[in-house]
């Protein structure tokens, strides 16, 4: 009778604001009786202990002019200078505005386009289709940049198929490719065309979680296709998509680097210059590693800002967040 | 069996299909599949084409004229054999220890309020999400493990993935929780509860995490060009950048009188054979993409 | 503060992330060698600023029949054929039964399995070592050679360029590999025969501050001077002769866009920015010009370079580029294949290999091109400008460690002596193309000829570290070429000159030479597509010199003012 209670406490406690911790029992005890989640817990958190947190001690470089040679002890510290280097610079202000602007227009355009062509393919009704054309729209996730950007550059360059189609309709030439005032848009449309299906991989695993019968209640109760999204699909994914959400605000500052280190050059870092390429040039090309890790460790603090905040709200409205 | 799934199934409490939702639908996804295929179908034909033909632009769907002098280059001697046998090598065992690494921490997290010190854990990973160490932290450490140049430097620095817990975990949140309780009831323990409710109930996001993993495993060639001496112990992504990247060994090489064949189609054929393997995993990761798991659990 | 700060810049290994940009120029200032003296290979004397060793005492040559040497010093010999049978380079094994462990960067597909290859099992007997090299692809140079030096293992011999991994100049100042001033300088070299023959601009110009680090592997001192171009094209349109000025290769540029030379299908002048070429022609300055009030001028401060600027704009408004002429990612591989496609009538790339875009059949679908080298002509008739540049492509260097021993070190020097081997060696056929029968044969003519590729065994080849390949004109199969290609050098070498700052080192270019050179890529760009007006060019100079280009010309002319006093 007892062990009943205690179980059924427990499982309702999680779906119940937290009550105070109970003083009656010790920690240890309380401890003892979930042994087992001990026991899923320890090799997991060993791992990160060994694998994540004894290299991220390397980051002392950020107060350090380090030369791998030197190794971390021989190398000089310098305080702060990495931290004022990267901020006096007046380049860093621009690399900061365009990450921000590509980020939010990726998270305004990009992130929700694998929702919106999961629940597209998720309204149909053959299964077969549905399952060719899963295959196919998460093609393009395994071409790498420097061929992306190529593929690109053949249908939409100067010297491209788009342009050869408009020549005799005496339009252009258009280089999209090269254009600095439309370059935020181009790298958005390819980051969609590159990532979505594969983004739509996770929307379908929570799709299937919702209970067929949430479904049925609704069309009994006169709910047409539309109110059935929007009441039961939506809200079976929405704790998916919060997640997600708040886990990409924490890499705002992190915007395909490759991506658009092969195409500065077309439009200039006026138009292109973000953080890891602000990095790149004045810092890795150097081998200034302390640079680059003050630089990382900036966009840590920013992003851990971000996600906590973000998770805060998700909280507050009602959600479950991330921790 | 193959006959009667071409038949829409649709339940019973679902309206029949209006005729102009599904010719708009069918125009919208047929679009969408396009753009999405053909570049992939004009990779494979490049990657098919003699290399003038493929220079000249002429390969648009079908090679213009067909040759398989790209792939012979590629395979030429055993060196992308046999570094596409340790991709499979390090990606199969890899992505099984991961998932079985995710999983269980992913459910060891799941109970935060009753499990001392999990929430705790729980912060530590997502730490790790924000801030990341650098190249030579990470190369001291697996060499003060002893694994440089071993297949486990390939997998054990990223055996488990936050962002990859973190999804899992929140999976497992959602899944009703009266089921764990009448399973605590009956006596089960946590083990069991995790094998027998948990993760048949999470199929699909096992799956999704498993393509991750396997994914990642596949395509990574840093840790590959950092920690193994041995060229002889190679994964494929690692072989084929150097395909890819370098337009050409004419430049630096400088084989005086020799110009290797045309890079595009080599690079194609880079492309399919570095793809190719791990999209044939798609198809039967799919069949865990059903819905309705959780209708007979319930009712149970 | 940061005296020993690393040197950044634009490298080689940088070409498929930044294109153009790698090729002429960028990062010139950031050289770390030692300029001073004559240019040619036999000129001797001091090197380095102040402090400089001794440069190995050159010894010229072994004569050769079909050998050009030219009197113009700075240009390299020119063979029309192969010493048959070749001669014997090394007398004894360097090696004393040991291991050897090595670090070399990757150009191609990683070598098949070492002990299953003939060419390395020949070339361990010829050592008489057990070698263990390690493969690094280029584009990961820099990580890779950080991470061994973080890990305290460093191999005994080190493949190590300042232009793909800027920081290894810090790596040299604070001990990493061994000071070989004054084991190599002077008739101290004499003890590795082959390394004296090296060309002496590669010794004095890979010196850092004035120190010896390594053996260099040699490349042409003038590299990217000569371009190639289609003289059939030319002919048919009526341009016989090679341009004289920038108006002439003006109108050939626009003839080749717009004269529809290959009669139907879409053709183009230049698949790049011919940035180099037209620098060089309009006399800008090589990358800094020392003025005779001993200040410095920037090439972006220069007349000239605006100039040069006007000149690009023509070329863009008349269409000679192609349209996708400034995007980035792999640009190499892009001109190469419009070039043999027959879009394009000119190419400029690096002085020896370029040669090999001349073999009958390279052009594809066009049996009768001809392609010719086309040295840059005074843009008003007169002289060009044409530019020195480092002269090699990275050097071997010994581990401190392993120099601490003087047999060991003898030992590992007559090894890099080995893979130095001069052409007509046998031991040059063994390290630049592998063993006879297998990926070359020798023909009665007097020639080596290759294997092609898909015929020789798939087998690992001798690693990439000193050959001498690139310090000489060879090109069996179109023997003629050797010369034709001594010729141009001939004509770029008497008008070139050096870059002042060669061999000083500026913090300020340091910390900042990769972002101005992004700049200085950027607003060039802008300018010649049309996107920014030229009248930008003075904001574009005020944000150079304030982003670093003002503090960059006091350092130099400090080290300047150092150096002479």
């Amino acid at each position: 009778m007892h062990r009943r209670l205690d179980t059924l406490e427990r499982a309702q406690a999680s779906q119940r604001p937290p009550r105070p911790v109970r003083s009656g029992r010790s920690v240890w005890a309380r401890a003892w009786r979930q042994r087992w989640m001990y026991v899923f817990i320890v090799p997991g958190l060993l791992y990160f202990v060994v694998f994540r947190y004894i290299p991220l001690a390397g980051n002392v470089v950020a107060f350090q002019q380090y030369s791998p040679f030197l190794g971390f002890a021989e190398s000089p510290w310098v305080g702060l200078s990495n931290f004022t280097a990267m901020f006096s610079d007046p380049e860093v202000i621009r690399a900061l505005q365009n990450t921000l602007w590509f980020s939010l227009l990726q998270i305004v355009f990009a992130f929700p386009a694998p929702i919106a062509l999961a629940l597209l393919l998720n309204s149909l009704l053959s299964d077969r289709i549905k399952r060719i054309v899963q295959s196919v729209v998460y093609l393009p996730h395994f071409i790498g940049w420097v061929i992306v950007v190529s593929l690109w550059q053949e249908i939409f360059g100067g010297a491209g198929v788009l342009n050869r189609m408009l020549e005799p309709l005496g339009v252009g030439p258009l280089n999209l490719m090269a254009d600095p005032d439309t370059f935020a848009g181009l790298i958005t449309a390819q980051v969609i065309w590159k990532e979505v299906g594969w983004g739509t991989i996770i929307f379908f695993a929570a799709i299937t979680m919702i209970s067929p019968q949430l479904y049925e209640s609704a069309a009994v109760d006169g709910a047409g296709p539309w109110r059935r999204l929007w009441h039961v699909t939506l809200p079976g994914i929405s704790s998916v998509i919060v997640l997600l959400l708040i886990l990409r605000l924490g890499t705002v500052l992190t915007v395909g680097f490759e991506q658009l280190l092969l195409q500065q050059p077309a439009v200039g870092a006026d138009a292109a210059q973000v953080v890891d390429t602000f990095t790149y040039y004045r810092g890795v090309l150097g081998g200034d590693w302390g640079l680059a890790a003050a630089v990382g460790l900036v966009k840590g603090v920013i992003g851990t800002v971000l996600v906590i905040g973000a998770n805060r709200l998700a909280k507050r409205m009602g959600g479950q967040g991330v921790f | 069996m193959g006959a009667a799934r071409t038949a829409p199934v649709r339940p019973a409490w679902q309206e029949p299909p209006r005729r102009i939702t599904t010719v708009a639908k069918g125009v919208v996804i047929a679009a969408i599949t396009l753009v999405m295929l053909y570049p992939f179908v004009y990779v494979i034909a490049i990657s098919f084409s003699a290399a003038d033909a493929a220079r000249s632009g002429d390969t648009l769907l079908i090679p213009a004229e067909f040759s398989l002098a790209a792939y012979r280059t590629i395979f030429a001697g055993d060196v992308v054999t046999r570094a596409l046998l340790v991709s499979a090598g390090v990606t199969l065992v890899g992505t099984l220890l991961s998932v079985v690494m995710t999983v269980t921490l992913a459910y060891g997290l799941t109970r935060t309020r009753e499990v001392p010190g999990s929430r705790f854990v729980l912060y530590l990973v997502l730490f790790t999400m924000l801030f990341g160490a650098g190249i030579i932290p990470n190369y001291l450490l697996v060499k003060e493990l002893g694994l440089l140049d071993t297949y486990a430097s390939l997998i054990l620095p990223g055996a488990v993935s936050a962002f990859n817990l973190v999804v899992v975990r929140n999976f497992f949140m959602n899944l009703p929780q009266e089921l764990f309780d009448s399973a605590r009831i009956d006596g089960a323990s946590e083990a069991q509860i995790l094998w027998r409710i948990v993760v048949p109930l999470s199929k699909a996001v096992i799956a999704v995490i498993a393509l991750f993993y396997g994914v990642a495993y596949w395509n990574d060639f840093f840790n590959a060009m950092i920690y193994l001496n041995d060229s002889e112990k190679w994964p494929i992504q690692l072989v084929l950048q150097q395909y890819v990247l370098q337009g050409s060994p004419l430049d630096q090489m400088a084989v005086s009188g020799q110009v290797e064949a045309a890079p595009k189609t080599i690079q194609m054929a880079v492309v399919v054979v570095a793809t190719v393997p791990i999209l044939l995993v798609y198809p039967f990761l799919q069949r865990f993409f059903t819905k309705g798991v959780l209708t007979g659990a319930i009712k149970g | 503060m940061t005296t020993s700060r690393p040197l950044p810049g634009g490298g080689l290994s940088r070409r498929r992330f930044l294109g153009g940009l790698a090729g002429l120029g960028a990062g010139a200032y950031l050289l770390s060698s030692c300029s001073s003296g004559g240019s040619g290979p036999t000129s001797g004397g001091t090197a380095g600023g102040g402090t400089g060793f001794s440069l190995p005492d050159y010894a010229a040559p072994r004569d050769l029949a079909g050998a050009t040497i030219s009197d113009v010093p700075g240009v390299l010999p020119a063979y029309e054929q192969f010493p048959l049978p070749p001669f014997k380079s090394v007398a004894q094994p360097p090696g004393r039964g040991g291991t050897v462990t090595s670090l070399h960067p990757l150009f191609t597909a990683p070598p098949d399995d070492l002990q299953g290859s003939e060419v390395f099992q020949a070339f361990q007997r010829g050592l008489n070592v057990t070698l263990e090299p390690t493969y690094t692809p280029i584009g990961s140079y820099e990580n890779k050679l950080a991470t061994v030096l973080a890990g305290g293992s460093i191999p005994d011999i080190t493949w190590v360029n300042t232009e793909t991994v800027p920081a290894a100049v810090s790596y040299f100042q604070q001990g990493a590999f061994a000071d070989l001033s004054d084991v190599l300088g002077g008739d101290g070299v004499s003890a590795y025969p082959n390394l004296a023959q090296l060309p002496s601009y590669a010794w004095r110009n890979c010196a850092v501050e004035g120190v010896l680090y390594g053996v260099p592997r040699g490349i042409p001192l003038l590299n990217n001077s000569v371009a190639l171009y289609r003289a059939d094209w030319a002919a048919a349109l009526g341009f016989p002769e090679a341009p004289a000025d920038a108006a002439e290769y003006l109108e050939l540029m626009t003839a080749f866009s717009k004269g529809a030379p290959r009669g139907s299908g879409q053709s183009w002048g230049a698949a790049v920015l011919d940035a180099g070429f037209v620098r060089q022609m309009f006399r800008v300055p090589n990358e800094w010009r020392l003025e005779e009030d001993g200040t410095l001028t920037h090439y972006v401060e220069s007349d000239e370079y605006r100039a040069a600027l006007e000149f690009h704009l023509q070329e863009f408004d008349a269409g000679v580029y192609h349209p996708d002429a400034t995007m980035g990612g792999d640009t190499y591989t892009r001109a190469i294949d419009l070039l043999q496609s027959g879009q394009t009538g000119f190419y400029a790339g690096s002085l020896n290999a370029q040669f090999a875009l001349r073999r009958p059949g390279t052009l594809t679908g066009d049996p009768g091109s001809d392609v010719q080298p086309l040295a840059p002509p005074g843009h008003d008739g007169g002289d060009p400008l044409t530019y020195e540049q480092r002269g090699y492509y990275g050097m071997a260097a010994i581990s401190a460690e392993a120099a601490q021993d003087d047999a060991r070190l003898h030992e590992l020097l007559g090894i890099v002596d080995y893979w130095s081997a001069p052409f007509g060696s046998e031991e040059y056929v063994l390290v630049n193309y592998g063993l006879e029968g297998r990926q070359v044969t020798f023909e009665d003519s007097g020639q080596l000829v290759p294997v092609p590729p898909d015929q020789a065994p798939a087998e690992a080849l001798v690693p990439y570290l000193t050959q001498v390949r690139e310090t000489l004109f060879y090109f069996p199969g179109a023997q003629a070429d050797a010369g034709l290609a001594q010729g141009a050098m001939e004509t770029v070498v008497r008008s070139s000159a050096p870059n002042p700052v060669t061999g000083l080192i500026s913090d300020t270019a340091i910390r900042q030479g990769a972002a101005l050179g992004q700049l200085n890529n950027d607003y060039e760009t802008g300018i010649v597509t049309g996107q920014r007006s030229l009248d930008e060019l003075d904001e574009w100079r005020d944000r150079w010199r304030s982003g670093g280009g003002d503090a960059m010309r006091r350092e130099f002319q400090d080290a300047l003012e150092r150096v002479d006093s």
